[in-house]
């Protein structure tokens, strides 16, 4: 069974007729050279041995396992690298994720319609709203509900008719047309909003610190514009909308009657969630078709792209400072590897002489270099992610990790690792087998 | 029938030092299938330049090393390598046992290259520690045995793979009288079993112990 391969050549050889040694031979006498075919031997290219991939990785692990603190010790430069990496795009993206449930909270689908400007100047004349605008918008797909807001110049409201003119408490008065509750995202503190009935009747309905200011609630009636209107609802604090909180909303249709042709002011507009993107995409073209400039967009997910830039900015520069701790642990590995080398020349010389071949000596010195850089991988994964939840639990954030972060970690780690050992590994396989094992 | 397992035809060591060393000159030698040898010479005459052209171990500046009927110079590094890994057993004086390892995980290391199943290398590893009389310390680390018990367990590793040569440099050299013969005892078993066993000592009266004494001096080989 031992040495069959070769024996098995010797053989072959011998039936070719080449020359093997024979007990005739002299000391002194050179024996013919002919060359045995490695074919022949049968210890060609082709019958190379590769190790089993549990013997490469008993070898691999063999010197940290050996040596364990020292394989930790520069297993944690790239832990520190990668935890680096790991936080800084975790902290981040746990900022982000924070941000966006801030702003859905805040009424992310909702998208606001002003008047437009003739001209890029602020102060250059108006453009109206069409008045077909509102009935238009409610039919894009995704917007769920919407509110038209006129507002009435020059009309004060007052608690009674007693208060001198000018006394309103700045609380002024609008025709709002549409649903607040489902498109500002706020409750009626008291009574009800607008129905087919109560929108052709003198009726208003305050907005919450209109309500406060005025001390009046429902069933109480206010007087606007030498009229009474009877109070039948009372908002909620407007927080999407805090520039509606100080006004009185009038019936639509009755007030209709008093202040026809009032141009819109705004229009709130609610869309699915998520929808939100695509909905103000059309609605330049959808309000006013004549002039899809003539109208002015604004949506709270405008915020998302700006966090999305200082992200970017963020992140890379966070790639940048991970990039130089992960260097720097990179070097920690090559020393270590560098040292482990020095150290193991008897070893090498020992794996040589027992048959090992160079490739398998370098593969085995970077496969441990490449083992060390994914412990520190893995450890500093878990670091980073650690360090990401603290910030986040201190900070009452919610917590979010890219996916792409903890899979990308132990891979760099693995690759920087093996990098760092390729020099002394392949230093380790080039040594001569004599000179490896004269070296202790 | 005796038939020569190793040979070497005028080959010539010369390291490029300066001036240039001649380790060894011009050698001619035979060694017979099953042969127990011993190599002496005095420190620096080149008795382990020989062993490391005989073990494939290292090249010569020129001649020939034949081995179990090849001729060294033709093969390539990677089939030098297989020859080891098939054909030869190493015994070195400082042991060279890896110290995170059991005894029997040591000698099955031995046949890593050999490319034997684990389980085969194994059964083959506790066999030869059986051999050494070392069955016993199977579990134990090197640091848990003695001087020559280490040594005895390096042998089990280079005949654990049934090698048709084993070269030992300087076996006993760390070791007392006693575990010396312990130690020679285990390589004439060794021999006995068929394998060709060249022993390097500086060791004259370790040497006569030997069938045949090769005595190398200044480069040159007689015996």
């Amino acid at each position: 069974m031992r040495e069959r391969g070769l024996r098995r050549a010797r053989r072959a050889a011998q039936d070719l007729g080449v020359d093997t040694i024979t007990p005739d031979a002299q000391a002194t006498e050179a024996l013919p050279v002919v060359k045995t075919p490695k074919r022949a031997r049968g210890i060609g290219r082709k019958r190379r041995r590769r190790l089993r991939p549990g013997d490469v990785l008993a070898t691999a692990t063999l010197g940290p396992r050996t040596r364990l603190v020292r394989a930790a010790l520069s297993a944690v430069g790239i832990a520190i690298g990668i935890a680096a990496l790991v936080a800084l795009q975790g902290i981040p993206a746990s900022q982000q994720a924070e941000f966006r449930a801030e702003l859905d909270r805040q009424g992310a689908n909702l998208i606001v319609i002003y008047p437009g400007h003739e001209s890029a100047d602020y102060n250059s004349p108006t453009i109206p709203l069409p008045d077909t605008a509102p009935a238009m918008i409610a039919r894009i797909g995704p917007v769920e509900s919407l509110l038209a807001r006129r507002d009435l110049e020059n009309v004060a409201v007052y608690r009674t008719d007693a208060i001198p003119l000018g006394q309103s408490g700045s609380i002024g008065a609008a025709i709002a047309d549409g649903d607040p509750v489902g498109t500002l995202n706020v409750e009626m503190t008291e009574g009800r909003w607008f129905d087919q009935a109560t929108r052709a009747l003198p009726t208003a309905v305050l907005g919450q610190g209109a309500a406060e200011r005025l001390g009046v609630g429902v069933g109480a009636r206010v007087w606007i514009d030498n009229r009474w209107w009877a109070v039948i609802g009372v908002l909620g604090r407007l927080e999407l909308a805090p520039e509606m909180d100080a006004t009185a909303f009038l019936a639509p249709d009755y007030a209709t009657q008093f202040y026809p042709d009032q141009p819109i002011a705004s229009i709130y507009v609610s869309a699915a969630h998520g929808k939100a993107d695509a909905v103000r995409r059309v609605m330049a073209a959808t309000v006013n078709p004549a002039n899809p400039r003539g109208a002015e967009i604004t949506s709270l997910s405008d915020y998302y792209g700006a966090g999305a830039m200082i992200d970017q900015m963020f992140q890379t520069l966070s790639l940048g400072l991970g990039a130089l701790a992960l260097l720097i642990g990179g070097i920690g590995i090559a020393n270590t590897m560098v040292v482990a080398v020095m150290e193991r020349r008897g070893e090498v010389g020992l794996r040589r002489a027992m048959g090992a071949r160079t490739g398998q000596i370098a593969l085995q010195f970077v496969l441990e270099a490449a083992f060390i850089g994914l412990a520190g991988g893995i450890m500093g994964v878990a670091l980073g992610a650690w360090a990401t939840y603290l910030y986040t639990a201190l900070g009452h954030m919610a917590f979010a990790l890219p996916w792409w972060v903890v899979a990308a970690g132990p891979v760099i780690s693995v690759v920087i690792g093996a990098l760092a050992g390729l020099y002394p590994s392949l230093k380790a396989a080039r040594l001569s087998p004599t000179v490896a094992l004269r070296a202790i | 029938m005796t038939m020569t397992h190793l040979a070497l035809r005028q080959v010539s060591k010369v390291y490029p030092t300066n001036p240039p060393l001649h380790a060894l000159r011009e050698v001619d030698l035979d060694i017979e299938r099953g042969e127990l040898v011993a190599v002496v010479g005095p420190s620096g005459s080149g008795k382990t330049t020989l062993l490391s052209l005989m073990g494939l171990l290292d090249t010569p500046t020129s001649g020939e090393v034949w081995i179990d009927g090849i001729e060294a110079s033709g093969l390539s590094e990677s089939e030098r390598s297989r020859a080891r890994s098939d054909l030869i057993g190493f015994v070195f004086q400082q042991f060279y046992l890896l110290g995170s390892l059991t005894a029997r995980e040591n000698v099955a290391t031995g046949m890593l290259y050999q490319g034997l199943a684990p389980a085969e290398r194994r059964a083959r590893a506790d066999a030869a520690l059986e051999r050494v009389g070392l069955a016993a310390r199977a579990s134990h680390r090197p640091g848990e045995l003695s001087g020559g018990e280490q040594q005895r367990v390096a042998i089990a590793r280079a005949i654990a793979g049934d090698p048709a040569v084993v070269f030992a440099d300087e076996p006993t050299g760390a070791l007392d009288q006693a575990s010396g013969r312990l130690v020679l005892d285990c390589l004439r078993a060794a021999n006995q079993t068929g394998a060709t066993v060249v022993v390097i000592t500086h060791d004259l009266g370790l040497a006569e112990m030997f069938d045949r004494q090769i005595h190398v001096l200044d480069g040159e080989v007689s015996g």
